[in-house]
């Protein structure tokens, strides 16, 4: 009883004449984790952001419980909600601590009042280990405790689907366990997952789903152990060996 | 008499040349003005526009004692040669006097805009006045002197001629300066922006004298024992021409009284006039030698200068805040995404370009002609008669709001993209991830260019003297003009100024240090569980809500 979630139909998308997103066709089902791989430069983030609508498709369609995103009057602010975004630059609100950064998308955007949206960031923060630095600022933070914080703020919002962008890229090497845990943990619950990685082990370990994308084309998708352990375009092998190789 | 400051002229030609588009011609003006007149007409007052700071000709006093005549608005009170001459023009008009304390600058746009009847402030019928108002028949004729220092190589001089070789100066703009080169192989020297700065040249021998009138010259020898006027009989001194020595009274064009002041002005002898003039230098504020010179100026004026502070403060106060405000709103509207319809992007267009019309319209023009514009141009073209204070409140707000603009959007304008986008992607609206997150953070960041702006403000405010708002500056004048003490009153000016800004400078680094929180890494809820913690959550990293537990323990013991 699988159903779709997410519906990505001839997507396209150019940056002035440069092509990014060439026909991109994707569909994730409800509960599915599914990871993007691929060389820099190949269109997975903006494939992720365009999902997000952080960026404006040129043509195609995405569809979300079957209903396109891009129609006139969608709401746009309802949809994001629905679907969350942890950022390679974290973006946590300097300006907040951890606990309001938590807080202030489910006070402002889902109306809950504060009491129950406290009640449910330190909840999160708790999950991903960050329940005794709720005063902290950002800035006080190491980076791996920066991305366990935006993954929790993304969870509050109870969204059907979370998009990482790239969450370990920005990350030194020891902080980056720490992150893919947490995502491990939260693969586990059910959620929902589209995951822009160079993680290769993360991918092979939680995925339902790969899909290896090269110059703004899906050049090959299948279960991980397709990918990984049998892939069948040249380019799809070409990349894996460097990674293997290191 | 004086002719200085280009400034007045400029400031008027700029705002006739405004209102000229809104109003056709002068017979407008006059109309607009007239009926004003007529309204006050009926009160039976006679509102007479001065200085009240050019002693002997008009001086402010705090009580009114000598026959001074209460200050319109003020709990001060008016004297001088002016104020008791236009007491008998007032008499033979059978109306009330009314003394309107006015900025030199501000007098004839005053006059024009009906804000006054009468200019009696020691003004001279130069023709290039002539072409804004008219003018009665000469009050009082001036004559030129030289002061020189009593025990100096000139204090014997019977001749203008007997000045060959001096260092000689007078004001600028003023035909005092043009009169030097009527001395034979004198050294001219630069002219100088104001008595004082004169007086303190010639007592430190860096000039040898300088060309004044006869009533300043007196009120110098008087005020300063080290200095000397040298009169000059017929023939032996300055020639002049009537346009400058002359006093007259400054009326409207047209006005219906003028026969009947000039009958009154014709009853006062020129013997009756000069003893008039002797009693106002006598009378003429003084400064009693046994005190020092602090408190002969604080005794006397400290109430004065005070409530100047108060008032640049609260006007800069408010200025600042309410351009603040003004600011913010600009800068949220000017950084608004472009949206998708097409009548809302036209009308969001059109609403940018106002906005930037309006802000390079402020910043590109000063503050001082802006005041003049606003204050005098509304009573000119529309007969709108505003309180000083008001209008002073509106102009800073508004001069403010152009900058804070600009400020708070580039404050918008640095805060990371990463933010917005991280607001946006948990569902906020352009509003809503504005006034959480974005605006926080460029407020934050702005604050040392708001501290800046307000700390501008407070000096700044001192332009709207030219509208006679009587704060700090406007009373430093007033004061300065009154004790002849130029150099001792604006240092007291200057160290009030110094305090506000200095204070506020401070207050504003306070809150910076507020908005930023502590600065030390006690990041935890229990900082002595700190170490602890970090062991268990780099253990326990896949079962993380354990280290909670330990905080809790931990808390509870």
């Amino acid at each position: 009883m699988t159903e779709q979630l997410i519906e990505v139909a001839h997507l396209k998308k150019n940056f002035g004449k440069h092509e990014v997103l060439k026909d991109i066709n994707l569909t994730v089902d409800k509960g599915e984790v599914l990871t993007i791989i691929g060389a820099s430069g190949s269109g997975k983030s903006t494939l992720l952001r365009n999902i997000n609508l952080l960026e404006r498709p040129t043509s195609g369609d995405i569809r979300f419980h079957g209903k396109s995103i891009l129609q006139p009057h969608f709401d746009i602010p309802k949809y994001r909600a629905e679907v969350g975004m942890v950022f390679q630059q974290f973006n946590l609100f300097s300006n907040l601590n951890v606990l309001d950064n938590c807080v202030v998308g489910q006070t402002t955007v889902l109306k809950r009042d504060k009491a129950e949206a406290e009640e449910i960031a330190k909840k999160q923060l708790a999950k991903v280990g960050m329940g005794p630095y709720i005063q902290a600022k950002p800035a006080q933070l190491s980076g791996g405790q920066q991305q366990r914080v935006a993954i929790a703020r993304a969870v509050c919002m109870d969204p059907e689907a979370l998009l990482f962008d790239e969450p370990t890229s920005a990350l030194d090497p020891e902080m980056v366990d720490e992150v893919l845990d947490t995502m491990k943990q939260l693969a586990k619950t059910g959620l929902t997952m589209i995951v822009v990685t160079h993680e290769m082990a993360f991918a092979h370990d939680v995925s339902d789903q790969v899909v290896f994308m090269k110059d703004g084309v899906l050049a090959e998708k299948g279960t991980p152990d397709q990918i990984f352990n049998h892939p069948q375009e040249a380019a799809t092998q070409h990349f894996l060996k460097r990674y293997t190789q290191r | 008499m004086r002719k200085k400051r280009v400034w007045a002229s400029l400031v008027l030609a700029l705002f006739l040349f405004i209102f000229a588009f809104a109003l056709p011609q002068n017979t407008t003006n006059t109309s607009a003005a007239a009926k004003t007149a007529a309204e006050y007409d009926k009160d039976k007052t006679f509102r007479v526009g001065m200085e009240a700071g050019y002693a002997p000709f008009n001086w402010t006093q705090s009580s009114s004692s000598n026959g001074a005549v209460k200050i319109q608005g003020s709990s001060e009170y008016a004297n001088g040669y002016d104020v008791q001459m236009a007491k008998k023009i007032a008499k033979a008009l059978g109306k009330k006097l009314v003394i309107v304390k006015t900025d030199w600058n501000g007098l004839p746009p005053a006059l024009t805009s009906g804000k006054i009847d009468a200019i009696i402030a020691g003004m001279s019928p130069t023709p290039a006045r002539r072409k804004q108002i008219d003018f009665t028949n000469t009050y009082y004729k001036s004559k030129l002197c030289i002061v020189v220092r009593r025990n100096g190589k000139y204090a014997n001089a019977t001749s203008i001629q007997d000045f060959k070789g001096a260092k000689l100066t007078a004001q600028q703009n003023t035909f005092h300066y043009q009169a030097i080169k009527q001395i034979k192989g004198v050294k001219k020297q630069p002219a100088m922006n104001n008595f004082a700065a004169m007086r303190t040249s010639l007592q430190s021998g860096v000039i040898d004298g300088y060309v004044s009138e006869v009533p300043e010259g007196i009120t110098a020898q008087n005020a300063q024992s080290d200095l000397k006027m040298i009169k000059f009989k017929n023939g032996k001194g300055f020639k002049t021409s009537p346009d400058d020595v002359d006093i007259a009274i400054g009326i409207r064009k047209g006005d219906p009284d003028k026969a009947k002041m000039n009958a009154a002005l014709a009853k006062v002898s020129n013997k009756q006039r000069d003893k008039l003039m002797n009693w106002a230098v006598e009378k003429q504020p003084k400064t009693s030698s046994t005190k020092n010179w602090f408190q002969q100026i604080w005794d006397q004026y400290g109430n004065m200068i005070l409530k100047g502070t108060g008032l640049t403060l609260w006007i800069s106060l408010f200025g600042t805040v309410v351009g603040f405000l003004i600011g913010l709103l600009i800068g949220i509207v000017r950084t608004t995404p472009m949206p998708d319809s097409r009548g809302r992007r036209g009308v969001l267009h059109l609403i940018d370009w106002l906005l930037a019309v309006y802000i390079e319209i402020i910043r590109g023009t000063p503050m001082i002609v802006q005041a003049a514009v606003f204050y005098y141009g509304l009573a000119q073209a529309f007969g709108i008669n505003m309180n000083r204070t008001v209008a002073a409140l509106i102009i800073v707000s508004f001069n403010t709001g152009a900058y804070m603009a600009e400020i708070i959007r580039s404050g918008i304008i640095s805060v990371n993209s990463g933010q917005f986008e991280a607001a946006s992607a948990l569902g906020m609206t352009h509003f809503q991830l504005m006034r959480k997150v974005v605006l926080p953070q460029a407020i934050r960041n702005s604050i040392p260019t708001i501290t800046n702006e307000f700390i501008v403000n407070i000096k700044d405010t001192s332009v709207l003297s030219v509208i006679s708002v009587s704060e700090l500056f406007f009373q430093g004048e007033t004061v300065a003009g009154q004790t002849f003490q130029f150099f001792h009153t604006y240092l007291i000016i200057s160290v009030i100024y110094l305090v506000l800004t200095f204070s506020i400078s401070r207050i504003l680094a306070w809150v910076e240090r507020r908005l930023d929180g502590p600065t030390n890494y006690d990041v935890m809820a229990n900082p002595s569980t700190l170490a602890t913690v970090d062991d268990s959550t780099a253990e326990n990293m896949n079962t993380p809500t354990h280290d909670v537990h330990n905080t809790k323990e931990d808390q509870h013991d």
